[in-house]
Protein backbone atom coordinates (compact mmCIF):
# COMPACT_ATOMS: atom_id res chain seq x y z
CA UNK A 1 0.00 0.00 0.00
CA UNK A 2 1.51 3.28 -0.88
CA UNK A 3 1.47 6.16 1.06
CA UNK A 4 3.32 9.29 0.40
CA UNK A 5 4.93 11.63 3.28
CA UNK A 6 4.48 10.93 7.28
CA UNK A 7 2.66 8.98 8.77
CA UNK A 8 2.62 6.64 12.34
CA UNK A 9 4.33 4.02 12.41
CA UNK A 10 2.90 0.34 12.95
CA UNK A 11 4.98 0.20 15.71
CA UNK A 12 4.43 3.35 17.20
CA UNK A 13 1.06 2.82 17.17
CA UNK A 14 1.06 -0.30 19.22
CA UNK A 15 2.53 0.93 21.54
CA UNK A 16 0.30 3.69 22.05
CA UNK A 17 -2.19 1.33 22.40
CA UNK A 18 -0.97 -1.29 25.00
CA UNK A 19 0.21 1.54 26.89
CA UNK A 20 -3.51 1.98 27.77
CA UNK A 21 -5.18 -1.51 27.76
CA UNK A 22 -6.67 -2.62 30.95
CA UNK A 23 -6.53 -6.06 29.92
CA UNK A 24 -2.97 -8.05 29.55
CA UNK A 25 -4.34 -10.27 26.91
CA UNK A 26 -5.87 -7.59 24.39
CA UNK A 27 -4.30 -7.61 20.93
CA UNK A 28 -4.41 -5.60 18.02
CA UNK A 29 -4.52 -7.24 14.32
CA UNK A 30 -2.30 -5.70 12.00
CA UNK A 31 -4.86 -4.17 9.54
CA UNK A 32 -6.11 -2.59 12.67
CA UNK A 33 -2.37 -0.80 13.33
CA UNK A 34 -2.66 0.29 10.13
CA UNK A 35 -6.38 2.03 10.07
CA UNK A 36 -5.28 3.29 13.33
CA UNK A 37 -2.49 5.07 12.02
CA UNK A 38 -4.78 6.46 9.00
CA UNK A 39 -6.85 7.90 12.28
CA UNK A 40 -4.32 9.65 13.73
CA UNK A 41 -3.39 11.56 11.03
CA UNK A 42 -6.55 12.72 10.16
CA UNK A 43 -6.43 13.56 13.88
CA UNK A 44 -3.04 15.80 13.77
CA UNK A 45 -4.25 17.17 10.22
CA UNK A 46 -7.93 18.61 11.86
CA UNK A 47 -5.83 19.93 14.84
CA UNK A 48 -3.64 21.01 12.74
CA UNK A 49 -6.76 23.12 10.62
CA UNK A 50 -8.36 23.82 13.71
CA UNK A 51 -5.20 26.16 14.44
CA UNK A 52 -5.24 27.81 10.97
CA UNK A 53 -8.74 28.71 11.51
CA UNK A 54 -8.30 30.28 14.57
CA UNK A 55 -5.28 31.66 12.68
CA UNK A 56 -7.03 33.05 10.20
CA UNK A 57 -8.93 35.47 12.33
CA UNK A 58 -6.04 36.82 13.99
CA UNK A 59 -2.76 36.88 12.19
CA UNK A 60 -0.04 36.80 14.27
CA UNK A 61 1.25 33.23 14.75
CA UNK A 62 -0.78 30.89 16.79
CA UNK A 63 0.40 29.92 20.40
CA UNK A 64 -0.24 27.64 23.00
CA UNK A 65 -3.34 29.87 24.11
CA UNK A 66 -4.96 30.23 21.28
CA UNK A 67 -4.34 26.30 20.33
CA UNK A 68 -6.66 25.61 24.04
CA UNK A 69 -9.00 27.89 22.91
CA UNK A 70 -9.60 25.69 19.84
CA UNK A 71 -9.00 22.34 21.38
CA UNK A 72 -12.51 21.82 22.39
CA UNK A 73 -13.00 21.94 18.48
CA UNK A 74 -11.10 18.54 18.52
CA UNK A 75 -13.65 16.86 20.24
CA UNK A 76 -16.04 17.65 17.47
CA UNK A 77 -13.95 15.18 15.52
CA UNK A 78 -14.88 12.63 17.32
CA UNK A 79 -18.61 13.60 18.44
CA UNK A 80 -19.97 15.81 15.33
CA UNK A 81 -22.02 14.38 12.36
CA UNK A 82 -20.91 15.62 9.10
CA UNK A 83 -18.50 17.36 10.34
CA UNK A 84 -15.90 18.18 7.28
CA UNK A 85 -13.06 17.43 7.56
CA UNK A 86 -9.43 17.39 5.65
CA UNK A 87 -9.79 13.78 4.84
CA UNK A 88 -12.64 15.44 2.50
CA UNK A 89 -12.55 15.96 -1.26
CA UNK A 90 -9.82 13.85 -1.76
CA UNK A 91 -8.57 12.49 -5.15
CA UNK A 92 -6.80 9.54 -6.47
CA UNK A 93 -5.43 7.80 -3.70
CA UNK A 94 -4.02 10.22 -0.93
CA UNK A 95 -4.64 12.89 1.03
CA UNK A 96 -2.79 15.54 1.72
CA UNK A 97 -4.46 17.62 4.21
CA UNK B 1 3.10 5.54 51.10
CA UNK B 2 5.14 3.81 47.89
CA UNK B 3 7.41 1.07 48.56
CA UNK B 4 10.83 1.74 46.60
CA UNK B 5 9.57 -0.95 43.90
CA UNK B 6 6.77 1.01 42.95
CA UNK B 7 8.58 3.81 42.80
CA UNK B 8 11.02 2.52 40.39
CA UNK B 9 8.10 1.09 38.14
CA UNK B 10 6.45 4.78 38.32
CA UNK B 11 9.74 6.25 37.24
CA UNK B 12 9.92 3.49 34.40
CA UNK B 13 6.56 3.87 33.20
CA UNK B 14 7.11 7.73 33.16
CA UNK B 15 10.48 7.43 31.19
CA UNK B 16 8.54 5.38 28.80
CA UNK B 17 5.80 7.44 28.24
CA UNK B 18 7.99 10.23 27.77
CA UNK B 19 9.80 8.06 24.88
CA UNK B 20 6.33 7.63 23.25
CA UNK B 21 5.53 11.00 23.32
CA UNK B 22 8.71 12.18 21.98
CA UNK B 23 8.18 9.57 18.90
CA UNK B 24 4.47 11.09 18.52
CA UNK B 25 6.06 14.75 18.55
CA UNK B 26 8.30 13.49 15.78
CA UNK B 27 5.65 12.40 13.58
CA UNK B 28 3.39 15.29 14.22
CA UNK B 29 6.06 17.82 13.33
CA UNK B 30 6.66 15.44 10.04
CA UNK B 31 3.03 16.03 9.03
CA UNK B 32 2.99 19.82 10.17
CA UNK B 33 6.30 20.09 8.27
CA UNK B 34 4.26 18.71 5.26
CA UNK B 35 1.15 20.83 5.75
CA UNK B 36 3.44 24.26 6.55
CA UNK B 37 5.37 23.75 3.13
CA UNK B 38 2.61 23.06 1.01
CA UNK B 39 0.99 26.05 1.62
CA UNK B 40 4.21 28.43 2.45
CA UNK B 41 3.32 28.74 6.02
CA UNK B 42 4.85 28.15 9.63
CA UNK B 43 3.96 26.46 12.84
CA UNK B 44 5.25 27.37 15.91
CA UNK B 45 7.41 24.95 18.02
CA UNK B 46 4.39 25.49 20.73
CA UNK B 47 1.65 24.91 18.60
CA UNK B 48 3.72 21.47 17.36
CA UNK B 49 4.22 20.46 21.01
CA UNK B 50 0.57 21.26 21.56
CA UNK B 51 -0.97 19.45 18.63
CA UNK B 52 1.24 16.46 19.90
CA UNK B 53 0.18 16.56 23.01
CA UNK B 54 -3.18 16.46 22.69
CA UNK B 55 -2.88 13.08 20.19
CA UNK B 56 -0.89 11.91 22.94
CA UNK B 57 -3.71 12.43 25.07
CA UNK B 58 -6.56 11.33 22.54
CA UNK B 59 -4.55 7.43 22.33
CA UNK B 60 -5.83 7.11 25.87
CA UNK B 61 -9.25 7.52 24.75
CA UNK B 62 -8.90 5.77 21.61
CA UNK B 63 -7.34 2.62 23.45
CA UNK B 64 -9.74 2.17 26.19
CA UNK B 65 -12.76 2.49 23.85
CA UNK B 66 -11.55 -0.31 20.98
CA UNK B 67 -10.68 -2.38 24.05
CA UNK B 68 -14.42 -2.31 25.09
CA UNK B 69 -15.41 -3.27 21.47
CA UNK B 70 -13.73 -6.31 20.70
CA UNK B 71 -14.03 -7.23 24.30
CA UNK B 72 -18.14 -6.27 23.99
CA UNK B 73 -17.74 -8.82 20.69
CA UNK B 74 -16.24 -11.28 23.04
CA UNK B 75 -12.82 -11.07 21.35
CA UNK B 76 -9.50 -10.25 22.58
CA UNK B 77 -8.38 -8.68 19.49
CA UNK B 78 -9.06 -5.53 17.95
CA UNK B 79 -9.83 -5.77 14.87
CA UNK B 80 -10.59 -3.05 11.78
CA UNK B 81 -14.59 -3.50 12.85
CA UNK B 82 -13.37 -1.76 16.18
CA UNK B 83 -11.53 0.86 14.68
CA UNK B 84 -14.59 1.57 11.76
CA UNK B 85 -16.51 2.29 15.33
CA UNK B 86 -14.54 4.38 16.42
CA UNK B 87 -14.31 6.67 13.54
CA UNK B 88 -18.45 6.16 13.67
CA UNK B 89 -19.58 9.79 15.17
CA UNK B 90 -18.47 11.61 12.06
CA UNK B 91 -19.88 10.44 8.56
CA UNK B 92 -17.41 11.78 6.40
CA UNK B 93 -14.49 10.52 8.58
CA UNK B 94 -16.66 7.06 8.97
CA UNK B 95 -16.62 7.41 5.00
CA UNK B 96 -12.86 7.88 4.89
CA UNK B 97 -11.95 4.88 7.05
CA UNK B 98 -14.20 2.56 5.58
CA UNK B 99 -12.42 3.07 2.23
CA UNK B 100 -9.05 2.70 3.59
CA UNK B 101 -10.03 -0.18 5.17
CA UNK B 102 -10.63 -1.53 2.08
CA UNK B 103 -7.31 -0.70 0.38
CA UNK B 104 -5.96 -2.63 2.98
CA UNK B 105 -8.25 -5.33 2.14
CA UNK B 106 -7.29 -5.20 -1.32
CA UNK B 107 -3.75 -4.76 -0.91
CA UNK B 108 -3.66 -7.92 1.44
CA UNK B 109 -6.10 -10.13 -1.46
CA UNK B 110 -3.03 -8.60 -3.63
CA UNK B 111 -0.16 -9.38 -1.49
CA UNK B 112 -1.67 -13.19 -0.81
CA UNK B 113 -2.07 -13.57 -4.54
CA UNK B 114 1.41 -12.89 -5.51
CA UNK B 115 2.61 -15.15 -2.73
CA UNK B 116 0.29 -18.05 -4.00
CA UNK B 117 1.79 -17.68 -7.44
CA UNK B 118 5.28 -17.30 -6.43
CA UNK B 119 4.54 -20.80 -4.04
CA UNK B 120 3.63 -22.39 -7.31
CA UNK B 121 6.23 -21.25 -9.16
CA UNK B 122 8.70 -22.66 -6.57
CA UNK B 123 6.48 -25.40 -6.25
CA UNK B 124 7.42 -26.19 -10.37
CA UNK B 125 10.87 -25.63 -10.15
CA UNK B 126 11.41 -27.80 -6.70
CA UNK B 127 10.07 -31.34 -6.01
CA UNK B 128 9.59 -30.62 -2.18
CA UNK B 129 6.53 -29.88 -0.55
CA UNK B 130 4.75 -26.53 -0.18
CA UNK B 131 4.73 -24.67 3.29
CA UNK B 132 1.41 -23.65 4.23
CA UNK B 133 0.92 -20.04 3.80
CA UNK B 134 1.56 -17.56 7.25
CA UNK B 135 -0.74 -15.81 8.96
CA UNK B 136 -0.80 -12.24 9.95
CA UNK B 137 1.12 -11.90 13.10
CA UNK B 138 -0.73 -10.11 16.00
CA UNK B 139 1.05 -7.83 18.62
Amino acid sequence: MEEAGACFRKELVSKLLHLHFKDDKTKVSGDALLLMAELLKIFVLAAIRSVQQSQAEDLACVDVNQLEKVLPQLALLCSADGLEGPWCGRSGGHVLY
Amino acid sequence: METVEEEVEDQERFSYEQRLKAAVHYTVGCLCEEVASDQGVQFSRQTIAAISEVTFRQCENFAKDLEMFARHAKRSTINTEDVKLLARRSNSLQKYITEKNEEIAQFNIERKAKKKQRLEHENKDSAGPAEAGGGESEN
